[in-house]
């Protein structure tokens, strides 16, 4: 994990989540963005890839869609930063099918399974490490 | 339980009786209540202690009704019944009680004996508008809703062996759903519990919550700070106490459960009491208020805005009745609004409601866009569908059906041949093309009359809307008004009264006149809706003539023109009076059509 640029944000965080090994995500680190509100911990950080990034659970925007991550779901102060990004890594490779946030990655996740790993394949060229 | 309800029922029914005899009464048995402890009102606006002049009888009645309340649970003496109808002076009202039974003997076949033996209550309204209903209601406070769930849980924790707290948690987990949990609870007590997170069945495990450390020695894990004072539950996860308190804070007005920052493990409203300062905890059960009006549906909320009222109605079971009568089951909160039960709107007679949801529905999603078609679109000759100009020329094409033609005259383009823009001209030399025209033009008006005549009617509603809530701002100044009136002129607050009489008599004049437009959009055009549209033209005259006195602002003036109030007040009421009686004639003859 990187802090980011020269003047040194403490709120802005920024990340690489490598893809676990033996899946079709493996051998890439994927960006992301924390940024973490004013009354953190009692509301969670807001967490993104880069726009566009294809996996059934993130929104066009990259805003990542996790249950411990949603203030009116299962967040609580008493997550930590580990607990995160393990979550989100192992998102990556077990998308939740019932809570779709974009649209092709999840129509081809539930119907043409082959066609969606090839652009997650893709995408990891995309950010291979 | 069952038998307990009905052994009290009587009771409750009597305690209606007395509340809605007449409005003067009505007041003075408030500010009784206020006395005698019977009720915590919570809210102001009755303060009318000054108003208290004898009515002997009613105190001693209400002292009496204040002890049975208290004491709900034991038997009531069978004379007490009768009691209360002798003290209480029924007046004039006992014709229209009796009017009133005769009309409802017919529907009271399957409901209660004695809903046929009690006079049915007739709300009389501040404004000397009788407003018929037979529905039993009772207003609540969200105060007393709390006393009331509190209770629930009290009881429940009998049943099910169970701490109060405890059973506010499984509360909250089931909706409000009492009938679920016990199901549940009774099933599996210990899979029900580990769900919520109650702590286990093993109640003492002498863990002790609060925890002191010697120079500040313990670091919370939530803001990473050295603290001396921490919590935590059996569960061991232990915070300093303020990210604790805020945590609680933050989660206190979700009405959800709320559970250890780590874990499962619930905290009980003891947990918050400690945590966050005593009486806390009641913040649980105030935000759990909503989810328990939903779950109950005998409790309606008030849907004025910012009223804060629950009513509750005793007899749901007769509303569907009523609504087959087309008649509609009007309630009376504490802080005077008048609504439906059925529909949760404002009292909308006279509409019926039927009319009033169908009328609702519409404005809501067409009533703004059909004013924009209306008025920035035409209709294309050929295949009706409304068309926006989006550039300057007046050739036309449509882009569903192709057909070319001209926007000013509405006739097919090629027809203009090379003459273009000449059916501007007032003398058409090519009456061809002008009479093509003029045919397309008045089918396509044909289909828009209708849509004109809901605007037409949408428009009075919205206006009287407007007007209602501009009237409702200067009866508010009313009040002040009196107290002027009475420092300037020296007239007494009894002689003052007049001006809010007044005051409510035009509100809830204007709504009827309102409702009424809603209701003859839906009417089909026979002779008795001449006749009623004349009824109507008069109240709506009538309602300005009103209007237009509140007008005046100088309080010598008003009282100068108090006789002026008083009669165009009376004259009102009376218009309104034979608006709402003629209604019953439009569903009669058909002109209000059965199915909408």
């Amino acid at each position: 994990m990187k802090s980011t640029d020269g003047s040194l944000d403490l709120q802005n965080w920024t990340a690489g989540i490598p893809g676990k090994e033996n899946t079709i995500w493996e051998n890439a680190i994927y960006p992301i963005t924390l940024s973490f509100p004013n009354d953190y911990p009692a509301k969670p950080p807001k967490v993104k890839f880069p726009t566009g990034f294809y996996h059934p659970n993130v929104y066009p925007s990259g805003t990542i869609c996790l249950s411990i991550l949603n203030e009116e779901q299962d967040w609580t102060p008493a997550i930590n930063l580990r607990q995160i990004v393990l979550g989100i890594q192992e998102l990556l490779d077990s998308p939740n099918p019932d809570s779709p946030a974009q649209e092709p990655a999840w129509k081809a996740f539930g119907k043409d399974r082959s066609n969606y790993e090839k652009k997650v394949l893709e995408q990891a060229k995309k950010y291979s490490a | 339980m069952k038998g307990l309800l009905k052994s009290t029922f009587t009771k409750k029914k009597k305690k209606q009786d007395n509340k809605y005899f007449d409005a003067s009464d009505r007041m003075d048995m408030l500010t009784m209540t206020e006395d005698g402890g019977w009720k915590d009102l919570g809210h102001g606006g009755h303060n009318e202690s000054s108003k208290i002049t004898s009515l002997e009888p009613q105190i001693e009645n209400q002292n009496e009704e204040s002890k049975i309340d208290k004491d709900e649970e034991l038997d009531v003496e069978g004379g007490s019944d009768f009691e209360f109808e002798s003290d209480v002076e029924f007046g004039d009202e006992e014709i229209d009680d009796e009017l009133f039974e005769e009309e409802y003997r017919n529907v009271s076949d399957n409901s209660e004996q004695v809903f046929v033996q009690q006079e049915s209550p007739i709300l009389k309204v501040d404004d000397g508008t009788k407003v018929k209903t037979s529905l039993l209601f009772k207003s609540h406070t969200t105060k007393d809703l709390v006393k009331q769930m509190s209770q629930q849980c009290r009881n429940l924790g009998d049943i099910l062996q169970l701490d109060e707290g405890d059973v506010i948690n499984l509360l909250q987990y089931y909706s409000w759903n009492s009938d679920r949990l016990i199901e549940a609870y009774v099933d599996n007590p210990q899979a029900v519990k580990k769900k919520v997170g109650l702590a286990s069945s093993t109640k003492v495990c002498q863990h002790k919550n609060k925890k002191t450390y010697k120079n500040n020695s313990f670091e919370c894990f939530l803001c990473c700070e050295n603290r001396k004072y921490t919590y935590s539950l059996s569960c061991k996860h232990e915070y300093c106490i303020d990210c604790y308190k805020r945590y609680i804070d933050d989660r206190l007005n979700t009405g959800k459960v709320i559970t250890c920052p780590e874990c499962d493990l619930s905290l009980t409203t003891q947990d918050i009491d400690a945590i966050s300062g005593e009486g806390e905890s009641i913040k649980l059960l105030e935000s759990s208020i909503k989810e328990y009006v939903e779950r109950h549906i005998m409790y309606k909320w008030c849907p004025s805005p910012d009223c804060g009222i629950i009513v509750e109605v005793s007899n749901l079971a007769d509303i569907p009745h009523l609504l087959e009568k087309n008649e509609i089951p009007i309630v009376l909160c504490d802080h005077g609004h008048q609504f439906c039960a059925s529909c949760l709107y404002e009292n909308h007679s006279p509409a019926t409601c039927a009319v009033a949801k169908k009328w609702v529905d519409k404005c809501k999603d067409d009533s703004e866009t059909i004013k924009w078609i209306l008025t920035n679109t035409q209709q294309c000759p050929k295949c009706r569908t409304s068309i926006e100009k989006n550039g300057g020329c007046n050739h036309m094409t449509c882009k569903k059906c192709r057909q070319e033609f001209c926007w000013i005259c509405l006739g097919e383009w090629y027809r203009h041949g090379t003459s273009f823009y000449n059916c501007s001209r007032y003398e058409e030399k090519d009456k061809n093309v002008k009479q093509v025209g003029k045919k397309k033009k008045i089918d396509a008006d044909e289909t828009r009359e209708s849509l004109k005549r809901y605007l037409h009617y949408y428009n009075l509603f919205s206006v009287h809307e407007v007007s209602t809530k501009l009237d409702a701002k200067r009866c508010a100044q009313v009040e002040e008004h009196v107290r002027l009136l009475q420092e300037t002129s020296g007239i007494s607050w009894i002689e003052a009264q007049f001006l809010v009489e007044s005051a409510n008599t035009l509100l809830n004049a204007r709504r009827v006149l309102k409702w009424s437009y809603a209701l003859i959009y839906y009417c089909n055009i026979t002779r008795y809706l001449d006749i009623y549209e004349s009824i109507q033209d008069d109240l709506a005259t009538a309602v300005e003539g009103l209007s237009k006195l509140f007008e005046i602002e100088d309080p010598e003036e008003i009282v100068r023109a108090k006789l002026d109030f008083l009669n165009k007040s009376r004259f009102l009421a009376d218009r309104q009076n034979a608006m709402l009686s003629c209604t019953k004639d439009l569903i009669e003859t058909g002109t209000l059509p059965t199915k909408l």
